[in-house]
């Protein structure tokens, strides 16, 4: 069995490495176009949301002010919000209450019911009513692409689905380094205009320029959740994982539900405690088991960033815990305060290296790029797989190579041009659903997959040099159109947006028409008639003939 | 129904002693750590988890470049029984 | 120094940087010089590493010891990007941007942090 030859773990070290960055990275790369594409957006979610929710004030610059008073009576919502799922949700497991701030001056709920699934909803934090959102745009938001990127909207199984997938991307890293002869001598080596050669420079050019920041951000996504990915350890040597983090955490540990009926303490003498303690607004206040004698409530006090300080480490708000029948603190953790040691303290700044927002605009412009540059290696590396076979096969997989040829080509158009079509209608969805429908969130994502289903079909039904072009066509118009939808549907556009200084909106605005710009080069490029790559082909047939 | 070619069931058994074989490695791997980093226990565990990836990565990598398939799957189930072994006495769980 | 000209100091050396190490490499040195120049080779090499160790002085002003080389990192790949881009179209454009902006960005960075 060990001597049968499979293509795989041939002719030394450097060839099997080949091999396996070749495979390995082709049936993993249009995943990770995925990942790497709905991550850089991501990274702009709140811009995103903001512009999906015009009715939301202008992002305000950061002030560093800890103050409590900021108008808004925190402990009246806490009632408020107690009153409420005393009424609607009195069996829920969870209750959580995000408190009014600047961003979004309502009072969100969430709760987890007996059947143990999650659900939200929003009351006026002046009346305690429901809001009603018929009037204002419904929108799931920025919010999107980062469930997308880390989850494809699937829950646990989503976050495994993507973690096995950067396990892939590490592996085709560690496989690219060391099939790559020359990455120092190639380091700036673009040689546009050669066909094979430019994309194979392209794609060494883009990995190799941002490879610090691939490693470091497919090596921090599985971090950010290890007691997911690796539950081994834990489950090895703790009961559970509860336990395992309040060991380490040094925190009360989760109490199981005891079915013994005990009324909660009030939830305003818990805020304002918890306030006083951590010298700050309280931002989210939660309770396990409500009702039952196993009850606990945390408060969590408000992220404040501080003009002109960035930090990997230590940036918490703070949260103190309580009992949740006696309403006595049981521990209390200060704004910056580390715990958990040197170990807990590095799993920290990886999760903060990944998540971006360490930094201000300016870092989260470096990721945007950088993770773009990933999105392009990726998309350079799916094209050269095809460009190399589509002038000879390779036979790979005998009788059924040419079939296997033509899905990789779908899947390439499909997925490269594909998803960035659904990203835009994304946006189109958010201005032309109707609103005050019933989940419209929900509509807006199932546009987004609709769309994208379309646009695999479609490059499953035309040749596939036509459909690379009109792809790139119709992304080009849905980009360059979309200020356009906005005037007309909301009445705003880009040049008000730059009038009123809101950045967030305009550079909405501005990459999609960047995005479109680049594509109708794109769609130019490839209609154009071509005299240099023609030539590379005759030269081809004439060494065939040759031979 | 056709029957898979021994090429296919050979990349099929590397396949899998890569991706599953790796997996139960490095768990194992995780666990021993667990018992014996000279650090608290849940530390040691949170610092172990951490280095996993990079332990998985490197087990992946060395599935695909050697030849010998049955060496690896030995060397795999030993190492793996091994740590898990050794990790579960240290560490006082058994 | 303010946030503005950290970033576009940053951008500026780290470009020009980049292409000292570009240019001082025999491949790349063709492209704008027709004959080999070791001298001026190495001079762009020394120059290169030592204009890229100085950008990391705007990032840490402004960002501090533990984000500011994040910071630079990121830079260092813009500035190859740019680079790369442009250099098999214009190579010597981008050799005269990389001169004006270590010649402009040299002076102001001393300026600013005397």
């Amino acid at each position: 069995m060990s001597k049968v030859q499979s293509g795989a773990a041939e002719g030394g070290f450097r060839q099997a490495m080949a091999w396996l960055h070749t495979w390995g990275g082709l049936w993993a790369c249009w995943v990770l176009f995925v990942i790497f594409l709905t991550g850089s957006l991501g990274v702009f979610d709140e811009p995103i949301t903001r512009w999906m929710k015009p009715h939301l004030p202008q992002a305000s610059e950061a002030t560093g002010d800890t103050r409590m008073g900021d108008g808004f009576d925190r402990p009246q919502a806490v009632r408020m919000a107690r009153t409420w799922f005393e009424e609607n949700q009195p069996d829920a497991h969870f209750w959580g209450i995000g408190l009014p701030s600047d961003e979004d001056p309502s009072i969100r709920l969430f709760w987890q019911d007996p059947q143990e699934n999650f659900h939200n909803a929003r009351i006026d934090a002046s009346t305690g009513n429901p809001v009603d959102g018929s009037r204002e745009r419904d929108s799931e938001g920025g919010h999107h692409f980062v469930h997308m990127h880390f989850e494809f909207h699937g829950g646990t199984a989503g976050i495994w689905f993507v973690g096995a997938f950067t396990m892939a991307m590490l592996v085709a890293l560690v496989s690219g380094i060391v099939i790559h002869k020359r990455i120092f001598k190639d380091f700036f080596t673009f040689r546009p205009g050669k066909g094979q050669r430019s994309w194979l420079d392209a794609h060494n050019a883009l990995s190799v320029l941002s490879l610090p920041f691939q490693l470091m951000i497919a090596y921090t996504g599985l971090a950010t959740f290890y007691a997911l990915y690796m539950p081994a350890g834990i489950a090895a040597h703790y009961d559970s994982e509860e336990a395992y983090f309040a060991d380490l955490l040094a925190q009360p540990a989760a109490q199981e539900i005891t079915g013994i009926a005990a009324p909660l303490a009030a939830f305003d003498g818990m805020l304002l405690h918890a306030e006083q303690q951590l010298q700050r607004p309280a931002s989210f206040v939660s309770i396990e088991h409500p009702n039952d004698s196993s009850a606990s409530v945390r408060v969590f006090g408000r992220f404040i960033e501080k003009p002109g300080e960035y930090r990997l480490l230590g940036d918490g708000g703070g949260r103190v815990f309580f009992n949740g029948v006696t309403g006595e603190q049981s521990d209390v953790q200060m704004p910056g305060e580390l715990r958990g040691g040197a170990a807990q303290d590095v799993q920290s700044v990886m999760a903060n290296l990944h998540f971006a927002a360490f930094g201000g605009h300016l870092v989260r412009w470096l990721y945007f790029i950088s993770g773009l540059a990933g999105a392009a290696m990726l998309a350079t590396g799916a094209l050269l797989f095809m460009v190399k076979r589509r002038q000879r096969s390779l036979n790979e997989f005998g009788s059924a190579t040419p079939r296997v040829y033509r899905v990789i080509e779908v899947l390439n158009v499909g997925t490269l041009t594909g998803l960035t079509i659904a990203c835009v209608a994304f946006f189109w969805g958010n201005r032309l659903l109707p609103l005050g429908i019933a989940d419209r969130p929900e509509w807006e994502i199932a546009v987004f997959f609709a769309v994208w289903l379309l646009s695999v079909v479609h490059a499953g039904l035309r040749p596939v040099a036509r459909a690379w072009v009109e792809q790139l066509l119709a992304l080009a118009a849905l980009c360059l159109l979309l200020p356009l939808l906005n005037w007309l549907t909301v009445g705003d556009q880009l040049f008000s947006y730059l009038q009123r200084g809101d950045g967030e909106r305009a550079g909405v605005e501005l990459v999609a028409l960047g995005t479109g710009v680049l594509s109708l080069w794109g769609a130019w490029r490839l209609t154009r008639p071509r005299r240099a790559p023609a030539a590379g082909r005759q030269r081809a047939a004439a060494a065939q003939a040759r031979s | 129904m056709k029957s898979i070619s021994p090429r296919s069931r050979a990349l099929l058994s590397r396949t899998l002693a890569a991706l599953l074989g790796g997996y139960a490695l490095t768990c194992a791997s995780v666990i021993f750590l667990g018992a014996v980093l000279p650090l608290p226990k849940s530390q040691a565990i949170l610092a172990a988890s951490l280095t996993s990836f990079a332990v998985y990565t490197a087990v992946i990598v060395w599935a695909f470049a050697t030849p010998n398939l049955t060496r690896i799957w030995r060397v795999l189930l030993i190492a793996s029984l091994a740590l898990t072994g050794a990790g579960l006495l240290l560490g006082g769980d058994a | 120094m303010s946030l503005t000209l950290a970033v576009i100091l940053a951008a500026a050396l780290c470009y020009a940087g980049m292409a000292g190490l570009c240019l001082g490499m025999d491949r790349h040195h063709s492209q704008v010089w027709k004959a080999k120049a070791p001298n001026r080779q190495r001079l762009l090499r020394v120059a290169g590493w030592l204009l890229l160790a100085l950008a990391v002085w705007p990032c840490v002003q402004i960002w501090g010891a533990a984000v500011g080389p994040v910071v630079w990192c990121g830079m260092l790949s813009v500035g190859a990007f740019t680079l790369v881009l442009l250099l098999p179209y214009r190579p010597r454009v981008a050799a005269l941007l990389a001169a004006v902006a270590a010649g402009v960005g040299l002076p102001v960075l001393l300026l600013s942090a005397g």
